[in-house]
């Protein structure tokens, strides 16, 4: 090797990950540096800095409610709202369940409590299965049938069962896993619940601290009683018949056909064990930007911490501080949770990343799966093994090029790159990994709303008639990644001789983009575009 | 003739399942640094590294890949006009080691036929007083005429021998030739024997290559 000397030259593309907490003041400073934008009075976009001032404010949010709790309007001022503006920080834990189709737009509050109800049980169902299947592993079939027609039928038989690897204190963190989320910093629920703003929308009569007891006790007997029968809870069909995706109703009640699937004949198939440890080796490595928009979660004690990682099973978390550790735990919970609810799709890299931020702001377990469920229902496309959803998505952004810009697209073709494949990580884990936090929250929300107008059948007349020129799209994230290449076209014309330098430059985006530029930019895309894409 | 050779580019792609420390192999060789939170990489990342090498510059680009069995069908994009392919597994993790056998299967039947091929036994700082077993790797890596080395990326032990090596594996010989009535020179990897390039009518031949160089044929 004597022979080989480096260069002291050597160097990193600036797209080289610096330490991340460097990375993460460096992309802080960029939002500092890029809020003043230049003033693009010319053009109609509803996403100009003017408007983006006025995010959907507690005030307003307040006042978008009829005596019933119903929205006025059948959200229509709403969702025009956040269309155009976002949403203030202090309100998103209250109206994001409303994005994600959680609630239906239409819902008063009597129903919606109701639905939180159900679907809180359902949740703990869930998290119930995966510390069964955690316990009891993929290979002991036998006993885990055993398990949940006997021992599960009510709590005392549960903790007699409980055996070294189940301490009693263990099972309690874990039953009350989701009571204990509100009340990270040891304090008393109460307080918690009167400090925190976020958690104003689980203060429902029948949920008072004296409730909660009740509800577990009732889903143990639900549990005994059925013994993981088919039935599909009224709010979980409300749920699945909101959207479209018709072929892969998940289903509650599969886990044989989740613990069996390792005999699938598919190569590819992984089995929900395989998950299971992704998703812990996953968690343990999340992105910690979000500490410094959540001061309830970061400043969790290291007892509670690590009496969550315990209740789900995390090992492995010594280099981590204990707000990580208390994050991670989250993660693991509800993913995996996920992964039983969604067999199909199970667990792939990168749903961490989209549900990071939903952990964030929803300091509820099961608010936030439930809310993260609701993003997963177009999202979880794209994770698909046989990447049908992937390949859509990114034909669509390579027909928005087209249409757009013949001549980018022809040097794409003649850089064999008009696949867009060089795009994939944007489409998988939605601009996560190229805006900070901040922005990434602004981008999807707005994104929802499209999704949400949608969803609730606000046609194209409603934004004609509110001088909003783009109708609400199923795509704006597709027409904002094409966006994002095109802002690059002279570059990527003039200097770019090879796939190789294209996909450089999508890595090097991280931190280069401004989420309201971007916005005003796929906003004209769907403007003369929309009806040719879709 | 310029004194100094013009620059050689190289690819190299990392392949690997999930978690065993593929993006914090690139980082501690191209930056120094190590995290235990490195972030799961999603579709590729990519660092370049330059070197020199026998007097020749060397630009080394480094394609470093997502893990999940999932994102498997992404690898084509990567590898296809891939000089090299670094393998890698956890060396406590014999599942990870599957799944560079059925990298270098694809390697075999997908990519360049002269696709130089390393497989790296990661993270052997888990491993107590070394006392890992690598025997069953190290007789596969020599049916598929590969090397195997034994690193650490958070200890840095064996990094660097095993980028430079899988870098100066291929022999690469500088042509001289004319483009468009201008002289020219390129690097090309040494695929034939030497003769071939003797005939095709270039003034001059150099070669740089693993250990030895030949300035003139």
């Amino acid at each position: 090797m004597s022979v080989l000397r480096r260069s002291h030259t050597s160097s990193s593309s600036p797209s080289s990950s610096s330490p991340k907490s460097s990375w993460i003041h460096l992309r802080s400073l960029l939002i500092v540096a890029s809020s003043p934008l230049p003033d693009r009075g010319s053009l109609r976009s509803p996403w100009s800095r003017r408007k983006r001032k006025h995010a959907l404010t507690r005030q307003q949010w307040n006042n978008l409610f009829m005596p019933d709790g119903k929205l006025r309007d059948g959200g229509v001022k709403f969702l025009k709202k956040v269309r155009r503006a976002g949403i203030d920080p202090s309100i998103r834990a209250e109206v994001w369940p409303f994005l994600l189709a959680v609630y239906d737009l239409k819902s008063s509050k009597a129903e919606r409590n109701a639905i939180r109800v159900q679907k809180r049980k359902e949740y703990e169902k869930l998290r119930r299965r995966c510390w069964r299947l955690l316990n009891h592993g993929n290979d002991d079939e036998i006993e885990f049938n055993e398990i949940i027609e006997t021992s599960y039928s009510d709590s005392p038989s549960l903790i007699q069962r409980c055996d070294s690897t189940c301490s009693e204190e263990v099972f309690s963190a874990r039953e009350s896993f989701s009571d204990e989320q509100r009340s990270p910093c040891n304090g008393t629920m109460e307080q918690v619940y009167e400090e925190t703003p976020a958690s104003s929308l689980v203060i429902m009569e029948g949920d008072d601290k004296s409730g909660i007891t009740h509800v577990d006790a009732s889903v143990d007997d639900s549990d005994s009683s059925d013994s993981e029968s088919t039935d599909e809870e009224p709010a979980s069909i409300l749920m699945l018949s909101s959207t479209g995706c018709s072929e892969a109703d998940p289903k509650l009640s599969e886990i044989d056909s989740v613990m069996g699937e390792t005999n699938r004949s598919d190569p590819k198939a992984e089995d929900f064990a395989t998950w299971q440890r992704i998703i812990r080796l996953d968690a343990v490595r999340a992105n910690a930007e979000w500490i410094y928009y959540s001061s309830v979660q970061a400043g969790v004690s290291e007892d509670e911490a690590f009496k969550f990682a315990n209740a789900v099973g995390l090992k492995d978390f010594d280099h981590l501080e204990p707000c990580q550790v208390y994050h991670a735990s989250r993660l693991v919970a509800v993913l995996e949770a996920y992964a039983l609810y969604d067999p199909e799709i199970g667990y792939c890299q990168g749903m961490s990343d989209l549900l990071s931020p939903i952990l964030a702001v929803m300091e509820d377990d099961h608010e936030a799966f439930w809310c993260f469920v609701g993003f997963m229902k177009k999202a979880r496309h794209n994770f698909r093994l046989d990447e049908v959803g992937i390949k859509r998505q990114l034909n669509i952004v390579s027909k928005i090029i087209k249409s757009k810009d013949s001549h980018l697209y022809r040097h794409l073709e003649k850089l064999q790159a008009e696949d867009c494949f060089f795009m994939y990580r944007m489409v998988v884990v939605m601009f996560r990994r190229e805006l900070t936090f901040e922005q990434t929250l602004c981008l999807w929300e707005v994104m929802w709303a499209d999704q949400a107008a949608i969803r609730a059948r606000i046609g194209n007349s409603v934004w004609a008639r509110i001088r909003l020129r783009a109708p609400p799209t199923d795509d704006l994230l597709l027409y904002a990644i094409a966006a994002s290449v095109l802002q690059r076209r002279k570059l990527i014309i003039e200097k770019y001789s090879s796939m190789d330098e294209i996909l450089r430059e999508c890595n090097s985006m991280a931190g280069q983009l401004d989420v309201w530029k971007l916005l005003d930019d796929a906003h004209h895309l769907v403007v003369t575009l929309h009806d040719k894409i879709e | 003739m310029s004194s100094r050779p013009p620059n050689l580019t190289f690819k190299l792609v990392l392949l690997g399942d999930g978690r065993v420390g593929k993006t914090s192999l690139v980082l501690r060789y191209v930056n120094n640094v190590f995290s235990e939170k490195q972030e799961a990489t999603v579709q590729a990342f990519y660092l370049k590294k330059h070197l020199v090498i026998e007097g020749v510059p060397v630009t080394l680009s480094i394609w470093d890949t997502a893990g999940q069995e999932r994102f498997h069908a992404l690898g084509p994009i990567y590898y296809r006009d891939a000089d090299a392919a670094l393998l890698v597994y956890d060396i406590t993790d014999n599942d990870s080691f599957l799944r560079v056998r059925k990298w270098v299967k694809e390697l075999q039947q997908m990519a360049s036929k002269d696709i130089v091929m390393a497989i790296a036994a990661n993270k052997s700082d888990l491993v107590r007083s070394k006392k890992y077993d690598i025997q069953e790797a190290e007789s596969y890596a020599a049916t598929i005429g590969s090397k195997i080395f034994v690193t650490s990326a958070k200890s840095g032990t064996g990094v660097d021998e095993v980028f430079i090596d899988i870098t100066t594996h291929n022999r690469y010989v500088l042509l001289y030739t004319t483009h468009c009535g201008r002289p020219h020179t390129l690097w090309r990897p040494v695929k034939a024997s030497l003769e071939v390039y003797v005939s095709a009518s270039c003034s001059q031949i150099k070669m740089f290559g693993r250990i030895f160089v030949l300035p003139k044929i």
